[in-house]
């Protein structure tokens, strides 16, 4: 009996033992960029692999991006957030989007439970970095290292897997280009192929090569990309390839090439019939389709085949990694948005008046006689009362009536449609606060943009360390928990946003065609064109608006530098107080540079919107000062142009478009429906 | 609490009208005009640029601190006595109440006038958090701060009065000059002793990045110092009420006592 009863004693110990993973039964492994290099200061993929050897595991993981804050001599935390459930013996792969600020400090992966590490990695940062533009190649066998240059401006060739492309666009802020050779989307995640278009479509570049494999160019996400889908294979003889390329191409005998039927987009290079290089805008970015084997005989032994990259490409020159235009110098939008909506405190003559009748009562109290009076009660009461029934009056009246306790989230969103695409790009200040101290999570939906403490903030040193969760439950926090502080973020994303618009000059005056798709009504809309301002009114979701003005009975006539402030300025606003719409306006202005905004040959449609961005969960009941603002640059076309031709910003006078621009109208899972549409 | 006889008189006190009543109105008018003074004049965009939150619940507070103080220390100092309210010394020479119980009864006295005070500032200071934003936490150790503090103002001026209450105006220099050194040189030299100090720390958190309540474990610090302080004051307070007693011959003839005691 008792040897029965020590047997057990292991056994009890053993179901008695916590539940959770124990530290050394947890792995994790992680690889930053792509194929392990980021450039710093870009946006960039982390992807984080956990495995879990022991039992279940419900926690968190955590990446801790570190910079410095140099105005104040001290480290700055950027904590990225993922729930995290593990069943035993399992594994799972997190992708973040993080912004490394320098090389200095490692980024830190940690995976905690119940307030406990159970495991925690360094990535060493010094020893992944690439100076240079990045040029993604997705292909089998393609070998495109003649592209590599080291220079201040060069590339840096790249191969990563198709299944570790980054799922938010952000993540490829460091991309030059993408070539694709041989591989299927269809291979992409949703949210992965969602990204790529996205980037392509606020200025990415995809080049596609062709090749035997057709098929492969006519499954549904690359034929809602290409520009022309490829109908079958021809023969292209070496002569009329050295006519087209150069006579350096060595070349003896006839090539194969994808033939094309109908495209959207021009032709960059043609041999003979056959188009060689063509090439579509889907938005700001462009996508080609090189017809041929890229990697095939004979331009994996051709020394042109670099050049021929280069033009085709056409990459544009080397920006400075802000990720928001031009460095603003212009007041923050915020502030101007809090300025005008925030509520304010009980006013001074509200506060004298309370204080005055609470003082005046109890001196009156005193002027009762008491004494040998059957008053006494009164006296009794005057004493304990009046301040027992002012203390909750004055919490009431100064409190929740006047002044409620609690956090406030503030967003301006500037809205900016691209030509002929379905997507927009976001860019939003979003700023939180609170007149009491504590933690302040703002839960939000809607956009997922790439937040990072503001510019102005880093500027004035009053950054603090900020926590940013992603996932299914989207939220930011900062860790500062100070009361009367505005914790300030910008960001960016591409939205949908299907906005179709052109402009026509005509001689009474410019005519404007508008179909409104992007399922939000847009109101108080001015169309400034050409010196003059015109106001449209508001335009319902799903409406299409056309309409002819002349600028002496519909426009206001404007200067470049003044209608920004006839459009943003509401009625009792001091004049000297710049409205939130009004400086990102002028930011946008500031971004474009001399070219102007709209700029010459350019009309621009601004009004305002609902806020993409909505706040949830938790901080759905949040007071919120919003305001979202719709501007939408448009290329003015001739008055004689075709009727029904959307102002997108054209490529050169193209010679091979077989039919007329189509909307890509692409989303998601419309992505599949466009493409049968298209064939 | 109310079968004592000290306590009875201040709870009676409280009802009637008196001098009392018209000093501490005019400490209250002070501490009005400070929230006056203090009320956040800039709005609350000006506020988030400059990361400062209004200063009028830190202003409020301290004016309460020292003004109660103050209270205390004159009325200790039986400068200021309640509608009907008898002096310590009376109480200890003229009955024959034991010095444990009179003791007991002025500490406990003094709470409750203080706590008739506090409420009496209340609706001042809810005004003032509303808008400056503070945590309840905070406030409470702050009020309880007041407290104690005032307690031991209120002996140290009983002492004084028992040691030179006979020369009037050494005694109200006294007073004063002890709230002045206490307030501002020790105050200085030793912040964890200064209700303007801790005050400042636990509801400014213009510099901490983390609550100041939670951070700072001052308050305690404080309490238990004054605290501390308070129950050496009583000792001596009844070393000296044991001193003047036993001075003191005659039969005891309760004279007074009735009058103290009937409301």
């Amino acid at each position: 009996m008792k040897l029965r009863g020590r047997s057990l004693l292991p056994l009890l110990a053993l179901l008695c033992a916590p539940p959770t993973a124990a530290a050394d039964t947890v792995d994790i492994d992680a690889a930053v960029g792509f194929t392990d290099t980021f450039q710093p200061g870009r946006w960039t993929p982390l992807s984080v692999t956990v495995t879990n050897h022991g039992g279940d595991l419900s926690g968190e993981l955590e990446v801790q991006v570190t910079g410095d804050d140099v105005l104040r001599g001290r480290l700055l935390v950027t904590s990225h957030r993922r729930n995290l459930e593990l069943h035993r013996d399992s594994r799972k792969s997190l992708q973040f989007t993080v912004l490394p600020q320098g090389l200095s400090h490692p980024l830190v992966i940690r995976v905690h439970s119940e307030g406990r590490e159970l495991a925690r990695a360094e990535v060493d940062l010094r020893t992944r970095f690439a100076a240079e533009r990045l040029l993604l190649v997705l292909s089998r066998n393609a070998d495109l290292d003649y592209l590599n240059d080291r220079s201040v401006d060069g590339l840096r060739v790249l191969y990563p897997h198709p299944e570790l492309l980054p799922v938010h666009w952000r993540g490829y802020d460091a991309v030059a280009a993408i070539v694709l050779h041989g591989v299927s989307l269809e291979r992409l995640s949703a949210s992965q192929f969602d990204a790529l278009h996205k980037w392509i479509a606020q200025g990415g570049i995809l080049a596609v090569s062709g090749g035997a494999d057709y098929a492969l160019l006519r499954s549904p996400r690359l034929a809602a990309l290409l520009p022309g889908v490829p109908e079958g294979m021809t023969r292209v003889d070496a002569g009329a390839l050295q006519r087209a390329f150069s006579a350096s191409l060595d070349v003896a005998r006839p090539v194969h090439v994808n033939r094309l039927g109908a495209f959207r987009g021009r032709v960059r290079l043609r041999a003979g019939e056959m188009a060689l290089i063509v090439e579509r805008a889907l938005g700001l970015g462009r996508v080609l389709y090189l017809t041929f084997d890229v990697a095939g005989y004979p331009f994996d032994r051709w020394d042109g085949m670099r050049g021929l990259w280069l033009d085709s490409l056409r990459l544009p020159p080397l920006t400075a990694a802000s990720p928001s235009g031009a460095e603003s110098v212009t007041a923050s939008p915020l502030a101007a948005l809090i300025r005008a909506e925030a509520t304010e405190f009980p006013s001074s003559v509200m506060a004298f008046l309370f204080l005055a009748l609470y003082l005046g009562l109890l001196l009156a109290g005193t002027g009762i006689p008491v004494r040998g009076t059957r008053r006494r009660w009164l006296a009794l009461l005057w004493s304990w009362a009046t301040p027992v029934l002012f203390a909750p009056a004055a919490w009431l009246l100064f409190g929740p009536a006047a002044f409620p306790r609690g956090a406030t989230a503030a967003a301006v969103a500037l809205i900016e449609p691209f030509p002929d695409s379905s997507y927009a790009r976001l860019g939003l200040d979003l700023g939180v606060y609170a007149n009491r101290s504590g933690a302040l999570r703002l839960e939000y939906r809607g956009a997922e943009p790439a937040l990072q403490p503001s510019r102005q903030a880093r500027r004035e040193g009053k950054v603090e360390d900020w926590v940013f969760a992603g996932g299914s439950r989207l939220f930011v926090e900062p860790l500062d928990r100070r009361r009367y502080v505005l914790h300030a973020l910008e960001g960016e994303d591409v939205i949908a946003f299907d906005l179709k618009a052109s402009v026509r000059n005509e001689t009474t005056g410019p005519r404007l065609v508008l179909d409104n798709a992007s399922g939000r009504t847009l109101e108080d809309l001015w169309l400034v064109f050409d010196g003059y301002a015109y106001e449209l009114g508001s335009v319902a979701a799903g409406a299409r608006v056309e309409r002819r003005l002349v600028p002496s009975t519909h426009g206001i006539e404007v200067g470049e530098p003044f209608w920004r402030r006839v459009f943003s300025r509401s009625p009792g606003d001091p004049a000297q107080v710049p409205a939130p719409a009004q400086i990102v306006l002028e930011r946008r202005s500031q971004a474009m540079g001399e070219s102007g905004y709209p700029g010459p040959g350019h009309a621009l449609l601004v009004g305002y919107t609902a806020s993409p961005l909505q706040l949830a969960g938790a901080s759905v009941d949040w007071p919120r000062q919003e305001q979202a603002l719709v501007a939408f640059r448009v290329v003015a076309l001739p008055g004689d142009a075709a009727a029904g031709q959307t102002g997108t910003e054209p490529l050169a006078p193209g010679d091979g478009d077989t039919r007329r621009p189509k909307s890509p109208r692409v989303q998601g899972a419309a992505v599949d429906a466009a493409a049968q549409q298209d064939e | 609490m109310r079968d004592n006889p000290l306590v009875t008189e201040v709870l009676v006190g409280l009802t009637r009208h008196g001098q009392a009543q018209l000093d501490y109105l005019g400490l209250l008018l002070l501490q009005a005009l400070v929230l006056f003074l203090w009320w956040p004049k800039d709005g609350v965009a000006q506020m988030l640029e400059s990361q400062h939150g209004p200063h009028a619940l830190t202003a409020v507070v301290m004016a309460v601190g020292v003004t109660t103080a103050y209270f205390a220390l004159r009325a200790g100092a039986e400068e200021i006595l309640l509608p009907g309210q008898h002096g310590l010394r009376d109480w200890a020479l003229a009955t024959p109440l034991g010095l444990g119980r009179i003791l007991s009864g002025y500490v406990l006295g003094q709470l409750v006038h203080s706590l008739h005070l506090l409420a009496l500032s209340s609706p001042l200071l809810l005004m003032a958090f509303t808008v400056s934003g503070g945590e309840w936490a905070a406030l409470g150790w702050c009020m309880a701060a007041t407290l104690v503090q005032a307690l031991f103002y209120r002996l140290c001026g009983a002492i004084t009065h028992l040691a030179i209450g006979q020369h009037r105006a050494e005694c109200s220099v006294t007073v004063r000059t002890i709230l002045a050194l206490v307030y501002v040189p020790v105050g200085f030299f030793a912040p964890f002793t200064s209700h303007v100090a801790l005050t400042s720390r636990l509801l400014d958190e213009s510099v901490n990045t983390q609550p100041a309540f939670a951070a700072v474990p001052d308050h305690a610090a404080f309490l238990a110092a004054y605290a501390g302080i308070s129950v050496l004051a009583a000792l001596a307070l009844n070393l000296l009420l044991l001193r003047e007693r036993r001075g003191t011959a005659g039969p005891r003839d309760g004279a007074g006592v009735g009058e103290a005691v009937t409301p």
